[in-house]
């Protein structure tokens, strides 16, 4: 019951945060061009810097979930607290570039209502898998705390290629996309 | 033994010319038979959850 509820605070706050942001950026779409111009250039951008291992600064909102927020407060509060800032992944930490993509491909759909049921299920899949990487985190930091360290930062590599992988993928979707908006026929 | 293979320079080299072409075949394939904007809102939501899922390898 405890992991439910733990596993919930992660991912309601996230479902209904990416609702919104999916609506938002829908509207957005309204501008020609700006949507897939814009992710064209940053997945193709972030893909080569991650793919190749390249040095970069990723874009992300440094803030850290305060610890007076977290100390002395029953396990239930903290829970919330951890749920509600992690959860959509937009305010903390964040260090592969393909989070900055969803909205922006969220925004592709064709309708208000179809956007905001995919920003809903990407909450979903990201809060999920959020909780899932916070619980085995967990697990792993009851091991060796130097091991689980540098066992961390090891996979915090590989899945920042794989994840440049991806965001390679979108940029030649996207590129095929934006010719076609452009009347080329394939 | 795949992950010192994969990290070489001319594999990762090779993989961004490959797989950006293999974005852009499918792409083409897909709008042509008009399920573009359906793969990409699957395509986002794997996307959500590897990014969310990588905060495991986060410190």
């Amino acid at each position: 019951m405890k992991l439910v509820f733990y596993i919930a605070a992660y991912v309601l706050p996230a479902a209904i945060v990416w609702g919104i942001l999916g609506v938002v950026f829908r509207l957005l779409n309204t501008i020609p061009w700006l949507i897939p111009l814009t992710a064209l250039a940053y997945t193709l951008w972030f893909g080569l810097l991650e793919t190749l291992g390249l040095p970069f600064r990723p874009l992300e909102i440094g803030w850290q979930v305060p610890s007076r927020w977290i100390d002395g407060r029953p396990a239930m509060v903290q829970a919330l607290t951890w749920g509600t800032t992690l959860g959509p992944g937009l305010v903390t930490r964040n260090p592969y570039a393909g989070i900055w993509l969803l909205p922006l491909l969220i925004a592709l759909n064709q309708s208000l209502l179809i956007a905001m049921i995919v920003g809903i299920i990407v909450g979903i899949a990201h809060g999920g898998g959020r909780v899932l990487g916070v619980l085995s985190n967990r697990r792993s930091m009851d091991m060796d705390e130097e091991y689980a360290h540098l066992q961390i930062l090891g996979a915090q590599f590989r899945w920042q290629y794989i994840d440049g992988l991806a965001l390679l993928v979108a940029a030649g979707a996207l590129a095929a996309y934006t010719l076609s908006l452009l009347g080329v026929h394939f | 033994m795949i992950e010192a293979w994969a990290t070489q320079r001319s594999v990762r080299l090779f993989l961004t010319g490959t797989i950006l072409a293999a974005g852009f075949a499918s792409a083409a394939l897909l709008i042509q038979q008009r399920n573009f904007t359906i793969a990409m809102a699957i395509f986002s939501i794997s996307l959500a959850a590897l990014v969310g899922a990588g905060k495991l390898a986060s410190p």
